[in-house]
């Protein structure tokens, strides 16, 4: 190299130093991350591989919960409880802060979020990703203590536990009723896919059992697959009450539940998954509207109601994304970006974002849903969707059972390390 | 003194890596580790004449430090989203692998999905709406390094 090629360079090097170093300080800043669930970890997470200059803290109480994917596989046996656990603490790994405590008040002009122990904190960007919380005002009878009964096993919490043990005491000749609750709510197809695990194995291991799915709906996702599904592997042995016929669950009284239709139940065990509603930490920051869920800019993910707050997740009022753990994940990549990209005086990244589910009716038959998802007048818009086909062999079914399996270890270690 | 200019030029686009001939690319792991970014200079005929490997991989490593740049310059959230089904590079995954494509027969690949000719589960219906730049970006980041 001669000298003067050398002097170039080294003047390059110069003028361009102090322009990444210009970048590099505009990005250095305080985000606040609340839950750390698929959407406030994948958005911790990404925040840090993108721009390890900005100082993330993740608020979030539990060491170790259950994930939502997978559990209605633990329940049943398919796998094991322990598989299915994972925490914030691989974070703390990649620099993430992890602060064990819960978010009990969020002021949503000034910023600033106090925890449980009265700490406060406060940041230039607030991610609220706290997922959901059952409503207790919809079904009579219905309530933190009756649901202890009639376990959901939604939340990731010992209630898991609970059904998976009162799953495992189901005898011959049993009813089991499993009532799903009207749109929105967090994986829609778990229901479904849960009566269709519940199937396989009662179906092994039990005689003349029978499942019953007690509907506040009229349509389901994957609905003509499940039923496909259950007509192949288990004909007769599933019955889905849609609303239309009554089957909406309104009271629980004792072991008995009563639908629309009037028709009383005393199944041997019951799984009753509330209606839902975002977080409380959510509703207490003035995050939500009256529908119970958080109102976005679909561009980012800002809250509409507050500046300088995102609401990703399944507390986000997102349709027609549905509130699964792939679009919390997607969800929270593109306020990564969008933070990171505003923060260094970058143009945003483009609303661009996905969804694939899959949902397991056997250990080697799976099927899957996906969509792709726009800004298109202002409004998330879905640009397209999908779903498997109905005419499919047993061999795409068993790779898609295997693709989910796959897709569960690749998510969770993208978003929880 | 034209060709030193034009020569000048490339180094400034260095920003666009791909564009110099130079990747930066994630370790096999996908994590984020910018002091550790990998740096292969495919075409070094691509590189500024007088700037050797070591050189361009200092260089790299120096933006890479300063700037915001992510394992794989992702600004898209899509950029960042293949690997929760495929993987990534190195995973013995039963979901096609993206790995060990050239980028254009990936580019290709992409393509045929998105037209509807190539048979798959999810894939052709997550690429319809997908923009040629946004395809040609996929196989820029997930190709092996050959053009």
């Amino acid at each position: 190299m001669n000298r003067r090629r050398r002097s170039l360079i080294a003047s390059l090097l110069a003028s361009s130093l102090p322009l990444s170093a210009r970048a590099a300080s505009a990005v250095t800043a305080r985000v606040l991350v609340i839950g750390g669930g698929f959407a406030g970890a994948c958005c911790a997470h990404t925040l840090r591989r993108l721009a390890p200059e900005i100082e993330v803290t993740l608020i979030e109480p539990r060491r170790h919960f259950f994930t939502g994917p997978y559990t209605n596989a633990a329940i049943v046996g398919i796998c094991a409880e322990g598989d299915i656990v994972r925490g914030p603490q691989p974070l703390t790994d990649t620099g993430v802060r992890w602060i064990a405590q819960r978010a009990v008040t969020l002021d949503p002009v000034r910023r600033i979020v106090r925890t449980e122990d009265g700490a406060e904190l406060s940041a230039e960007r607030i991610v609220v990703a706290p997922g959901v919380v059952m409503r207790w005002d919809v079904i009579e009878g219905l309530n933190a203590t009756s649901s202890e009964q009639l376990p959901h096993a939604w939340l990731g919490d010992s209630q898991v536990f609970n059904l998976r043990q009162r799953f495992e005491a189901v005898r011959d000749g049993a009813t089991v009723l499993i009532s799903a609750p009207a749109n929105p709510y967090r994986c829609p197809p778990g229901p479904y896919e849960r009566a269709s695990l519940m199937a396989w194995r009662l179906s092994r291991t039990r005689k003349r059992c029978k499942i019953l799915i007690a509907d506040a709906k009229d349509d389901f996702t994957k609905r003509a697959l499940f039923q496909l599904g259950w007509d192949t592997l288990y004909p007769g042995m599933i019955e889905w009450i849609p609303r239309a016929a009554g089957g909406e669950l309104i009271a629980v009284a004792g072991d008995e539940l009563r639908l629309h239709n009037g028709t009383r139940l005393r199944p041997q065990l019951a799984s009753v998954v509330p209606p839902q509603r975002a977080a409380d930490i959510a509703q207490a920051a003035d995050l939500t509207d009256e529908s119970g869920w958080c109102p976005i800019d679909p561009n980012n993910f800002e809250s509409l109601r507050h500046p300088g707050i995102h609401v990703i997740g399944d507390a986000a009022a997102a349709a027609p994304m549905p509130k699964s753990a792939f679009s919390a994940n997607s969800q929270a990549k593109l306020v990564a970006l969008s933070i990171v990209a505003q923060l260094a005086g970058r143009p945003a990244p483009q609303p661009r974002l996905v969804n694939t589910c899959y949902s397991l009716l056997a250990p080697d038959y799976g099927i899957s849903v996906g969509g792709f998802y726009g800004v298109v007048s202002d409004r998330l818009s879905t640009l397209n969707d999908g779903a498997s086909p109905l005419a499919a062999s047993r061999e795409t079914r068993a790779s898609e059972a295997a693709y989910a399996q796959d897709w569960y270890a690749h998510i969770t270690r993208d978003t929880f390390g | 003194m034209s060709q030193t200019k034009a020569r000048i030029g490339r180094v400034r686009i260095l920003g666009n890596l791909h564009t110099s001939g130079i990747s930066a690319r994630p370790p096999p792991d996908g994590r984020t580790h910018t002091g550790a970014v990998a740096v292969c200079a495919q075409r070094s005929d691509m590189l500024p004449a007088g700037m050797n490997l070591p050189l361009a991989a200092a260089l790299v490593r120096l933006l890479a430090a300063c700037a915001v740049i992510t394992p794989a310059c992702a600004t898209e959230t899509i950029d960042l989203s293949c690997t929760i089904c495929h993987g990534t590079p190195g995973d013995t995954s039963r979901v096609p692998s993206l790995s060990g494509f050239s980028q254009q027969t990936l580019e290709q690949m992409l393509r045929e999905f998105r037209a509807g000719t190539r048979a798959g589960t999810a894939m052709p219906r997550l690429m319809k709406p997908l923009t040629d730049a946004e395809l040609r970006r996929l196989a820029q980041r997930f190709g092996n390094g050959t053009p």
